[in-house]
């Protein structure tokens, strides 16, 4: 399968998908400096949210009429839970000293997973995702599902709706500003908490969105597919450079890029032809994020911060 | 007991008991309730002998009564104590009001559970005769007399938390003098007996009913000894004289298998020598948690390469190597192995943001998982004999002392289980040794002041990144340890039993969890952590869907009321309270 | 500080040898200059001083000798050898500090806190620390005097057992300077070792710091209050914008004009009388 074109496009759509989940850690992170490691259960609340719409609507509605309102129902669902877990879990500790939070955050992880398994109806086993009608499409040797356009077209709408929020509105600037200093922010009138449930909330649909993305194009959703994905898209904002909204959607496609030509070209180096296969993929990942680590903690697009003494 | 004569005088501006009767009579009904409740085990309490325990006999109590009647006494103990009985006036220097009110409901909750198990499981109040409504009763009566005592302790002035801490909270008590040897011992003893015999009860307890009691008033009846300052005295004792409680302890602990000669024998022994070889590798996450303030999402990892490699040389069929080492080697082999995985790993990330490390760690986690799997032959060379695992893990035998077989001991029948029991608690004893050892010297003391403040240690010379290296090392290398006996006692091990989170424990999270919950940076802790889980886990099976659910939901709830888990560490009790005590 | 002398700045001993040596120091922030080529030399057992306004790049300096930054330009020596550029390893070397911001381990001990700051003149590794041999036993046994006497010689040995956090802010002050001298360094380098002091306290500071140089150890420290500056210091530079105005005497720096114009807005009479503007910031 060395047909390179198709597995750049493959590996972008990935990235787009990480990347949409890699926003809400990059936001969060960079506002309260939390890894919110239920974020990856937020994107799989919002695939369960979508999931619900659809088969509220019946089968019978068109499909110009349920995907806006799928992505709706995701937005909603992930957004509602996430301002909650922030309300309920992580806000009351927001002085605790950091390794609270964090184990907070694995808490609410498990609960949020555990919630879905047990009380989703036949959550345990994977559901069946409604698929796009349409396509494949030929754009020379490439094959196109009618889904990566659903991704690509989500992608591109999201990041341009983010620049325009962080650079051009109120709220975006009060985001910029608490990121920056929250001591300060504060004395200039800014209310901290709003900004922080904001940051929670936007990062939630963006997750949503993926949720929905990630439905389509594999057509079915499963209560734990928001671990690994989560750990990818982390992965993805730490690659981007941490607390960078750009660079948690550049990490993203870098890191989709990555994972889908190395499962290729590894093959190639001799020797190496059995860790090629689709499981050692993410063993690579992981190795791609302790070399960056090693090499440019900053991430691609990150400032090195000096610590005050 | 000069100290509690000024909280009898200073009851004047104390809130209002919730009953208003005068005190004598308050105590009396106490008294009698309490006298009712542990009488009312003697009766029948049900028609039916289908509720299990057989609560049908009067004469002698059985199953939940026996708990019931625990229950009964030990609220009646403290209703003296606050008679001021001479000796037993030694008991609760932080009050007796508090306790007894606590002990009253504990026993209370406990009866009801029991009436209410045996109408809910046999169908109908019809089910319960005169003797259970006599106890249902007395109980309640035990109650009512607590909840009209004179308030003491510290009283709380949160709103929400009114109800909850109607007992009040310990107040701060004076340091006491050692007594002489001859009282001192005798009381670690008698702690560490009494210590020894509920945890065997605990773990023999043969139906959820039962143990679901027996947790109940183990929980009450603990809350209450820490709001008596019973807990503080006994724990500045057993500082005082702490080689003798080190020593009975571990003797205690070695006794655990000769108290359980019954169908369950051995059983119980595979949940000891469980909750042993979780806790001791809980102790060292704990090094790295809780002494050097290191997230380790993927811990498990080191019980598993412990595990693969000890298998590995263990002569086991299915092992791609062909050898036989002696224990001792496998063990140490097992451990170094691990230990450099640590280095290996540790490396690269230690150097980067703490937080960065807890997702290093969780991914390192999850490719030893997926790595072993893969090394099945087909998607990578056959080393770990991929998802099925390495099997058939042959017994230990250590001069001639074979492990899988029972053996004699007097009276005293030694099973397979409890053998290994025997060598996991000597394997406990060191890694409890490593700790307390290095936690209080110049190490232990380095890796403190790296998680207090990672800057001003290295001003003051600490090489922040190698210590951190090897706390991780040290950590890594426990576990390790550990995993070479787990291999033996299960007799195989296979790739899922190492995830970050699932069912059973050990998994990254539950190990997390164990320190977090019972108590960051303590030996204590994570011991009673482990055994807390196990037990949970074995004894209320009914609630297997929902286990990771609840675990999730105690993760949080413990840190949001209480980060500093169920066995504070001094100084972490202070740090998480930080804020509030800065708000007051 | 039953050992304190009634040294004063009028007579200062002779400078030894060099110490420290800074020579060029430049550190720069992305596009900021923060340090501009700034030099500096302490002999033994003297006593220098650095002023200068908020923001003159006073504790990037401080943050350059010790091993936090990595200056842009310019050689840190100290005893001759250059100094590697991490602060552990200029702990080691012979120069210890405190903190602008007090940076204690509040949630050890007063003992313990001092017991850090023995650090790197022990040796004892994990293995000894778990076996504890006679001579592990030994090394702790003298660093636990040696601890004391640390503490004894601030006036906080009775609070050994307290929690660091639970000590008041001059003790906590107190305890930086015993944890730092706990190093045993030939250099102390304070940073605003006075900051929040009541006139008290800082005349207790002035004298802990003249009983520590007694006892051979050189001392930097920087510093807002002029009267606590001029005091105590053999030398004073003063540090504008991040290069350096003058150095000098008391005398000298009070007397140059640009000093005056360019920091204390008012000229001060002697070093009596005057208060500082940013004292209270």
């Amino acid at each position: 399968m060395h047909e390179l074109p198709q597995n750049l496009v493959n590996g972008l759509l990935l990235g787009a998908t990480y990347g949409l989940i890699a926003v809400g850690y990059t936001i969060v992170y960079g506002i309260v400096q939390l890894i919110n490691f239920a974020h990856g259960e937020i994107f799989m609340t919002g695939a369960f949210g979508a999931l619900s719409v659809y088969l509220g609507l019946g089968s019978g509605t068109s499909m110009w009429i349920t995907i806006p309102l799928m992505i709706l129902g995701a937005i909603v669902t992930s957004t509602v839970i996430a301002v909650l877990t922030e309300r309920l879990a992580y806000r009351p500790l927001r002085n605790a000293p950091r390794l609270a939070p964090l184990i907070t955050a694995i808490g609410v992880s498990i609960t949020l997973q555990q919630l879905v398994w047990g009380f989703y109806p036949s959550a345990k086993s994977p559901r069946v995702f409604p698929s796009l009608p349409g396509g494949p499409y030929h754009i020379g040797s490439i094959l196109i599902q009618s889904s990566d356009i659903f991704v690509l077209v989500a992608a591109v709408l999201s990041t341009l709706f983010l620049a325009y929020f962080v650079r051009s509105t109120r709220t975006g600037r009060a985001m910029q500003a608490t990121a920056q200093d929250p001591d300060t922010a504060k004395l200039m009138g800014i209310n901290t908490d709003r900004v922080i449930v904001i940051a929670f909330a936007l990062g939630a649909a963006f997750a949503g969105i993926a949720g929905v993305a990630w439905g389509l194009r594999y057509g079915e959703i499963k209560f734990d597919m928001g671990f690994l994905t989560g750990l990818y898209a982390f992965t993805a904002a730490v690659l981007g450079g941490i607390g960078n909204i750009y660079g948690a959607m550049l990490g993203g496609l870098v890191l989709g890029l990555v994972q889908n030509l190395t499962a290729i070209y590894i093959a190639d180096i001799p020797g190496m032809s059995q860790f090629s296969s689709q499981s050692w993929s993410s063993v690579w990942a992981f190795v791609i994020l302790i070399l960056v680590l090693m090499v440019r903690p900053q991430g691609l697009l990150g400032e090195r911060v000096a610590d005050r003494a | 007991m000069t100290d509690t004569l000024q909280l009898q005088s200073e009851a004047a501006a104390r809130p209002k008991p919730a009953i208003p009767l005068p005190t004598s009579v308050a105590r009396a009904a106490t008294a009698a309730g309490a006298v009712i409740t542990a009488a009312s085990a003697f009766l029948s309490w049900t028609y039916s002998s289908q509720f299990p325990g057989d609560l049908t006999v009067s004469g002698y109590p059985g199953g939940l009564q026996w708990i019931t009647f625990a229950g009964g006494l030990l609220t009646l103990l403290y209703t003296l104590v606050g008679y001021r009985v001479p000796v037993l006036r030694l008991l609760a220097p932080g009050g007796p009001e508090g306790t007894t009110v606590l002990l009253a409901v504990g026993s209370a909750v406990t009866t009801w559970f029991t009436l209410i198990a045996i109408s809910v499981e046999l169908g109908g109040l019809a089910n319960l005769t005169g003797g259970g409504w006599v106890a249902g009763v007395g109980s309640l009566v035990a109650v009512v007399g607590a909840l009209a005592l004179p308030r003491d302790g510290e009283q709380t002035q949160d709103a929400k938390l009114r109800v909850l801490l109607y007992a009040g909270k310990r107040p701060e008590l004076p340091p006491t003098q050692p007594e002489s040897p001859w009282v001192e011992v005798p009381v670690v003893l008698v702690t560490l007996a009494v210590a020894l015999g509920i945890f065997s009860y605990g773990i023999d307890t043969a139906y959820a009913e039962l143990f679901g009691g027996f947790l109940i008033l183990t929980g009450f009846t603990a809350w209450a000894l820490n709001r008596s300052g019973d807990f503080t005295r006994l724990a500045a004792l057993m500082q005082r004289n702490r080689t003798t409680a080190a020593v009975g302890a571990f003797v205690a602990a070695g006794l655990f298998p000769f108290t359980q000669q019954g169908g369950n024998a051995e059983a119980n022994a595979n949940l000891g020598v469980s909750i042993l070889i979780f806790a001791a590798t809980a102790l060292g996450l704990n090094i790295v948690v809780g002494l050097a303030g290191l997230l380790d999402l993927g811990y498990v990892a080191f019980l598993g390469v412990g595990a693969y490699t000890a298998a590995l040389v263990s002569g086991a069929a299915g092992a791609a190597f062909h050898v036989q080492f002696p224990f001792w080697a496998a063990a140490l082999l097992g451990a170094a192995v691990s230990g450099v995985f640590g280095v290996l790993l540790g490396a690269p990330t230690l150097r980067v943001r703490g937080d960065y490390l807890a997702i290093v760690t969780l991914g390192f986690g999850e490719i030893f998982r997926i790595v072993v799997q893969n090394l099945d032959g087909t998607s990578g060379p056959n080393v770990t004999n991929g998802a099925i695992g390495i099997s058939n893990v042959p017994d230990l035998n250590i001069f001639g002392f074979d492990f899988g077989s029972p053996h004699s001991l007097g009276w005293f029948t030694i099973g397979r289980f409890a053998n290994y029991f025997e060598l996991m608690l000597l394997f406990t004893a060191i890694i409890v040794l490593v700790f307390a050892r290095s936690t209080n010297s110049r190490i232990g003391r380095a890796w403190i002041a790296i998680r207090e403040d990672e800057t001003a240690a290295t001003a003051m010379g600490i090489n922040g990144f190698r210590f951190k290296l090897l706390a991780f090392a040290l950590g890594a290398t426990l576990a390790g340890l550990a995993g070479t006996v787990f291999v033996h006692v299960n007799y195989s091990v296979v790739p899922d039993t190492f995830q970050f989170a699932g069912p059973t424990p050990p998994n990254s999270a539950f190990l997390l969890a164990a320190v977090v919950i019972g108590g960051m940076g303590t030996v204590t802790g994570p011991l009673v952590g482990a055994s807390l889980f196990f037990l949970l886990q074995a004894k209320l099976s009914f609630l297997h869907d929902y286990q990771l659910l609840l675990f999730g939901l105690t993760l949080i709830l413990f840190m949001r009321f209480r980060p500093e888990g169920i066995i504070p560490n001094r100084r972490r009790q202070l740090e998480f309270h930080e804020a509030e005590t800065a708000e007051a | 500080m039953t050992e304190t002398t009634t040294a004063t700045t009028a007579e200062a001993p002779t400078p030894g040898t060099p110490l420290l040596q800074a020579s060029n120091v430049v550190m720069r922030f992305g596009g900021l200059t923060a340090v501009n080529d700034v030099s500096l030399t302490v002999n033994t057992g003297e006593i220098i001083g650095l002023i200068g306004p908020n923001g003159a790049g006073k504790t990037t300096f401080f943050n350059c000798l010790t091993g936090l930054y990595v200056p842009t330009e310019g050689t840190v020596t100290y005893q001759g050898q250059a100094l590697p550029p991490k602060p552990h390893k200029v702990t080691q070397a012979g120069m210890a500090r405190t903190f602008q911001n007090i940076r204690l381990f509040h949630n050890m001990t007063v003992l313990e806190n001092v017991l850090v700051g023995r650090h790197t003149r022990t040796k004892e590794g994990l293995i000894s620390a778990i076996l504890r041999g006679p001579g592990y036993r030994r090394e702790e046994a003298e660093s636990r005097a040696k601890a004391m006497e640390y503490l004894d010689f601030v006036g906080l040995a009775k609070k050994a057992e307290t929690l660091a956090r639970n000590l008041p802010y001059g003790e906590q002050r107190k305890l930086e300077i015993a944890r730092a001298m706990a190093s045993e360094p030939g250099l102390l380098l304070l940073d605003e070792p006075t900051a929040g002091m009541n006139p008290q306290e800082t005349r207790a500071t002035e004298e802990l710091v003249f009983a520590i140089r007694d006892r051979g150890i050189a001392v930097l420290v920087i510093e807002h209050d002029m009267r606590f500056i001029f005091n105590l210091c053999d030398r004073v530079a003063v540090l504008v914008q991040g290069s350096k105005l003058v150095e000098g005497d008391a005398a000298t720096v009070q007397g140059d004009e640009r000093v005056v114009a360019a920091y204390l807005g008012t000229p001060v009479e002697g070093g009596a009388d005057s208060t500082t503007p940013e004292e209270n910031q």
